[in-house]
């Protein structure tokens, strides 16, 4: 066992399986580090390394990027990745960013200590950050694990067209905002039409005329756009630039579209936790209303001796007479029943 | 004037509210049918009573009414 700085680690290998069992903390600090451990753990030629996180107590994008490169480096050698024990932090990372099942992630001995998720806790104001945050990572990742990335973006539509939410880098965010401006290019195709776009060297690119000799200005020669695909539509699409020619192909295509199917995971659970909490707002704002109907109609019922239908009817009635919403009605009879103060007349 | 379940479902796509938005805002005016059996009675599967098309008509009026229209949907003591 080594010991370094933060992070402490071991490499056993035993009848054909690599462990490398990790103690400690992985941020930008101690990456170089974890990498160099599991350079090592490569070196055995896997086909199988496990890696046993129980001992790590916070890890960051570092981690992911580590990780990413090995899960990549394995799986095109017909091997695999497998990640164990994380903790329940740890864990949250994974799953935040949608890597889970990429990176060979298995779940926390005891699910049940989770408790409540990380995106359950971000409601409200916070959810939108902590998405933004997730595809950032995302983004960072794929550039880093992607041979031949020299950035990569994600782009969505948004109410003037399209908007970048995600870059890895200003050069990709600069070929994006040529996109929008000249209105063609792979990635919007990519988001409009949910097809995957590859041009293996720009100068040879007959497609989007006004795009393609800025994209060559910023030093550009290859993209990729790949589409972030829900079931049942695109969401937008996961951008690939490189400055070399040819600079994204097999099996780089394949990672690419894993990421963006990570994105669009992220993208979609979003999506539903803002209906959901649209509907509990609107949920909670329905109840205090039907309180005061229901206090309404209980103050009819006493001064009129009637039911509770025939008091619902008679309130229904007055709004329609006045015109004025049935709540408000039902305010104005509450409000009016209520009690003098007691030194009123004194 | 007895308003047919088939009108009342109608008039909820006409206001542009699903069906569980016309239920919340139904279930806010005080109606006291679950969900469920408001979904079955705008689908013309389950019988509401006068009084519950009445608050059901009122949701969807005061809907119409935000919208800056007259209110379309009759009561059932309306005139028919």
């Amino acid at each position: 066992m080594t010991a370094l700085g933060k992070l402490a680690g071991s490499v056993v290998a035993e009848h054909g399986r690599v462990v490398v069992a990790v103690h400690g903390e992985i941020d930008i600090a101690t990456a170089p580090q974890f990498r160099a451990l599991m350079d090592a753990a490569l070196a055995f030629g896997g086909p199988q390394v496990t890696v046993d996180m129980a001992g790590v107590e916070f890890m960051d994008a570092q981690a992911l990027t580590v990780l990413g490169r090995v899960a990549k480096r394995l799986s095109i050698g017909g091997g695999r990745l497998v990640v164990q024990a994380p903790s329940a932090h740890t864990y949250r990372v994974f799953q935040l960013t949608r890597l889970v099942g990429l990176l060979g992630v298995e779940p926390p001995m005891s699910t049940t200590a989770l408790g409540p998720g990380l995106e359950t806790l971000a409601i409200g104001p916070h959810a939108r950050d902590l998405l933004d945050a997730s595809l950032e990572l995302v983004v960072s990742v794929a550039a880093d694990v992607i041979n031949g990335a020299d950035g990569v973006s994600i782009t969505l539509p948004s109410s003037s067209g399209f908007a970048t939410v995600a870059a890895s880098n200003d050069v990709v965010l600069g070929m994006d905002h040529d996109q929008y401006a000249t209105g063609q290019g792979p990635c919007l195709d990519a988001a409009r039409n949910g097809e995957r776009y590859v041009t293996a060297l720009l100068s040879d690119e007959p497609r989007w005329p006004d795009f393609v000799p800025k994209a060559r200005v910023r030093g550009i020669q290859s993209i990729l756009s790949t589409p972030l695909l829900a079931p049942d539509r695109t969401l937008g699409a996961l951008n690939v630039y490189s400055s070399h020619p040819e600079g994204i192909a097999d099996p780089e295509l394949e990672w690419a579209d894993r990421f963006a199917q990570a994105a669009a995971t992220l993208l979609q659970r979003a999506e539903s936790t803002q209906g959901e909490m649209a509907l509990m707002a609107d949920l909670q704002g329905r109840l205090v209303t039907r309180d005061v109907i229901a206090v309404a109609r209980g103050i009819l019922m006493q001064r009129l001796g009637v039911t509770q239908e025939e008091a619902q009817a008679t309130l229904i009635r007055a709004s329609r007479s006045t015109s004025l919403p049935l709540a408000t009605v039902c305010a104005e009879v509450v409000e009016s029943s209520r009690p003098p103060p007691p030194d009123a007349g004194a | 004037m007895k308003v047919p379940s088939a009108s009342l479902d109608l008039a909820r796509r006409d206001a542009d509210l699903s069906q569980l938005e016309l239920w919340l805002r139904y279930f806010g005016l005080g109606g006291m049918t679950p969900a469920l059996e408001f979904e079955a009675i705008l689908m013309g599967m389950l019988d509401a009573t006068d009084h519950d098309r009445d608050v059901i008509a009122h949701a969807l009026n005061e809907r119409f009414s935000e919208l800056g229209r007259n209110h379309p949907v009759p009561y059932s003591d309306d005139e028919s």
